[in-house]
């Protein structure tokens, strides 16, 4: 269609060209693209607050996926903002491109490109991942490919980029281990210079690739997978795993010590097009307490690290006023579980609330000091309101440790309408262990006395209420306490989501939408897989495979035949059971969980005993000894 | 000229890659670029206050414009000189401030003063360019239907069309009628009828009756 882009693709095959040259040449043709793609604000990069960082290493930061996703994801600033204070290094980010711009990269053999220097992917020397849901796995493929990467560590040469990854799925990276050079575990924020630094002295020593493999798995909380051997047992269950090279037995995680003073991106980018979190974030703490037995995020970022109030008022000041954005979101995973949360909450509004500037708490628990919150909030802005009960039964609440009762639930609902919330969510899962379909029935009562609560404040008002109900299915993760589950199998949980339809179809009024079986049970296969998977996801990937969140291009019969041309079983990662005594393929990565302990909120979850929150006193998950940390207080 | 006022008019430019950015993306970049700015905003009333920003009229995602317009309203009165040093300072040079003025009290909002726009096309070259225009300015109208979503438009091209003069073999320049009733003719359709392939579209000024607008007389034949 123009003709710039056939005679630059004619310049293209005549030679190589550095990638500073080729800009200059591909700019018509890179226009031309922009103007055909469906979303061009997408990869036009310059948002407010980039400065350019000038270096000869480079590291591209890469996030799996489209960059409204990885544009709202708080570690990939924290990274950048590090990296690009640090002398000597260039650092910049990619996504992955959609499937239209794909398309035009591939008809015009261009490589995938940074947002910042049109660099392609492979000539950066650190390539860095974050895995954050296992259904981004082929777009980590998809990305390296069409950044013209080598897709294994073992055909990388010094040439080649060294691939990296992190991120909550790093605690069991095996499915993707061929793929990656090397894996971070926990906090990325000391450990990323550490990278850098011995990368720089391998490049100086000029050494061979094996040898920065080897230095960089003397780092501590540093992974490299191709230096460890796994053998298995004819049931198909691990033998050993056993390092190679003098690599370290076990791995721990980093973290930060004290998130007082705690590096923070404070050149928020200000992106241009609307992203998913389009707002400042405020990281209000690090970890969580609770001790949920189903959730992975609230075990492997432990201990809790509350960032002190007052540095949390100078950074929202510095955000604000350098951003422009007129919603300070209190980041964490459980926000109203922050010390000096109510005193916070109300210094932000008194302070933004007349400049039209809201603050918003994306992750609520469901009890009363809940109340106390939303009714502060409210006074700037009336959104929906989320809560997550998880379980619909009490008996099930306390199998998951949720410690949520009932009550807590309808006072917070009470108070919700009460001070004029119409719109109220409400978080379930199906599937978890020991459920009984008493307690998928119960979610659909739950949710009945929730609406009815809900009517008798609209009779009192005006206008309707509603109430919607996401349920999503199970999916046991690693270094939890049903990291031995099984997934109850696809039919089954077919059968339950039904029997919770029929429940619900007395009810019309609330909204009820189940996620589909299929997603999860991919999820769960990769989620405890070993790295016998990774042929199956690059057999997925090769049949076109990616984007695999988006329900719209999620294939399940192609996965299914990526599993069977590979010879791998799904339903040996997703839906059996597991012994005690069985090797599971992320042993050798700790995140300072005992695998006894979490053996014993097992068998403490089958009889339906609570473990406190470990404000109130330690309950020997390890994390604190094992890491020499502690958990640490805004008030303390 | 008033000197200084509650509400000033801006012109600036949408150039280099922030032509990608949609009109919505363009309003939310404005407002935070306010925000960041220490200029006295006016913002609306309500649960959810947003500043009080017009633009004279919507760019299609793809064109650039060296002449958009935009008020903003302030709290207080202010010089407007010293309101574009101090918003300029928080925008990137493809959305530069260009001028600023004072509306006078009275003055409607600018979508409801616009007249028309004029444009500078780049098409891919064609040696019958000049014979392709004339015979299409020859016709009295030239129906045309725009698939949106959910509706269809019937548009008149020739009747919006001003003016389309030829500046040799791949240059154009179109002047556009609007109406505040009506569907505004796009510049990309003009050029889809002509059946030309366009390289680059600029809008390079606004016409109508307001501040800052290019008078109608000079344009409109």
């Amino acid at each position: 269609m123009y003709a710039e882009a056939a005679i630059c693709g004619i310049i293209l095959e005549k030679g190589p060209l550095s990638w500073r040259e080729r800009i200059l040449i591909d700019q018509k043709m890179w226009d031309a693209i922009l103007s055909r793609v469906e979303k061009p604000a997408r990869y036009i990069g310059g948002e407010w607050n980039q400065t350019p960082s000038e270096g000869d290493l480079a590291v591209c930061l890469a996030f799996p996926d489209v960059y409204e996703v990885g544009m709202s994801h708080l570690g990939l600033k924290i990274l950048y903002q590090i990296l690009s204070q640090k002398p000597g290094v260039a650092v910049e980010r990619a996504f992955a491109p959609w499937l239209d711009m794909e398309r035009e990269l591939q008809a015009a053999n261009l490589p995938l490109v940074s947002m910042e220097s049109h660099r392609p992917l492979a000539e950066f020397q650190i390539l860095g991942f974050t895995l954050q849901y296992e259904l981004s796995y082929t777009n980590v493929l998809q990305m390296l490919s069409l950044g013209k990467v080598p897709l294994f560590t073992e055909e990388r040469t010094e040439k080649h980029p060294l691939v990296i990854a992190g991120g909550p799925c790093a605690f069991n990276p095996e499915p993707l281990a061929p793929f990656l050079d090397a894996v971070v575990l926990g906090e990325g924020e000391d450990v990323i210079c550490e990278i850098v630094d011995c990368y720089r002295k391998w490049q100086e020593d000029g050494f061979s690739r094996g040898e920065l493999l080897m230095a960089l798995a003397k780092i501590p909380g540093v992974y490299v997978p191709s230096l460890y051997n796994f053998t298995y047992r004819a049931d198909g269950t691990i033998e050993a795993i056993q390092p190679t090279g003098g690599a370290p037995g076990t791995i721990t995680k980093r973290v930060v010590e004290d998130l007082a003073g705690a590096p923070y991106p404070e050149n928020w980018l200000v992106p241009y097009t609307e992203i998913v979190h389009d707002r400042v974030m405020l990281e209000i703490m690090r970890g969580c307490t609770r001790g949920c037995r189903f959730c992975q995020a609230g075990g492997i970022y432990r201990p809790l690290r509350e960032r002190p109030q007052s540095e949390l008022l100078d950074l929202a000041e510095k955000l604000v006023s350098s951003t422009g954005y007129d919603e300070i979101s209190l980041a964490s995973l459980s926000s109203s579980d922050y010390s000096k949360i109510a005193e916070l909450t109300r210094a932000l509004l008194a302070k933004y609330g007349e400049m039209g500037v809201g603050v918003s708490l994306p992750s609520l628990r469901t009890d009363k000091f809940a109340i106390e919150l939303a009714q502060s909030i409210e006074k700037v802005r009336k959104t929906g309101l989320t809560f997550a009960p998880e379980a619909g039964s009490q008996r099930l609440r306390d199998v998951i440790n949720k410690g949520v009762t009932e009550d807590d639930l309808l006072t917070t609902a009470h108070a919700a309408f009460s001070t004029g919330w119409r719109r109220l969510k409400l978080y379930f899962m199906i599937g978890l262990p020991t459920e009984t379909d008493e307690d998928v029935q119960a979610i659909g009562e739950l949710a009945r006395k929730v609406l009815a609560i809900g009517r008798e404040h609209a009779k009192r008002g005006k206008g309707g209420v509603e109430l919607s109900l996401s349920v999503s299915t199970f999916v046991p993760k690693p270094q939890t306490p049903f990291q031995w589950e099984p997934q109850p199998l696809r039919e089954e949980i077919r059968r339950r989501q039904k029997l919770l339809r029929d429940e619900m179809s007395k009810t019309r009024s609330i909204k009820l939408s189940l996620h589909e079986p299929e997603d999860s049970f991919l999820e769960a296969v990769l989620a405890r897989g070993d790295r016998r998977l990774a042929s199956a996801i690059l057999a997925a990937w090769q049949a076109g495979c990616h984007f695999d969140s988006w329900s719209e291009q999620f294939s399940f019969r192609t996965w299914l035949e990526a599993f069977q041309k590979t010879g791998v079983d799904p339903a040996f990662y997703a839906n059996r059971q597991r012994q005690e005594t069985e090797i599971l393929p992320w042993d050798h990565l700790k995140s300072g969980l005992k695998k006894s302990f979490l053996w014993q909120e097992r068998l403490r979850a089958y009889r339906g005993e609570l473990t406190a929150d470990c404000r109130g006193g330690c309950r020997g998950c390890g994390v604190c000894p094992e890491l020499g940390v502690a958990n640490h207080l805004a008030g303390e | 000229m008033v000197e200084r006022g509650k509400r000033i008019r801006f012109k600036f430019i949408k150039t280099g890659e922030l032509k990608y950015i949609s009109h919505l993306d363009l309003l939310r970049t404005m407002e935070r670029a306010t925000r960041r700015s220490r200029l006295p905003i006016r913002y609306t009333e309500g649960f959810h206050p947003r500043a009080k920003i017009q633009f004279a009229s919507a760019l299609p995602v793809g064109i650039a414009s060296l002449g958009e317009l935009m008020d903003i309203e302030l709290t207080e009165e202010l010089r407007a000189q010293e309101a574009m040093e101090e918003l300029g300072g928080q925008l990137p040079a493809t959305l530069a401030l260009k001028e600023a003025r004072v509306v006078p009290p009275g003055e409607g909002p600018p979508m409801s003063l616009v007249r028309g726009a004029s444009y500078q096309i780049r098409v891919e070259p064609q040696d019958d360019l000049a014979q392709r225009v004339d015979g299409w300015l020859a016709k009295e109208t030239i129906p045309w239907t725009r698939q949106q979503k959910n509706k269809v438009r019937h548009l008149d091209l020739r009747g919006a069309t001003s003016k389309l003069e030829v500046l040799g073999r791949e240059q154009l320049e179109l002047l556009l009628f609007f109406s505040s009733e009506a569907t505004n003719v796009r510049p990309q359709e003009i050029i889809a009828s002509l059946k030309l392939v366009p390289l680059e579209i600029v809008r390079t000024a606004i016409w109508g009756q307001g501040v800052l607008m290019e008078p109608l007389e000079k344009g409109i034949e």
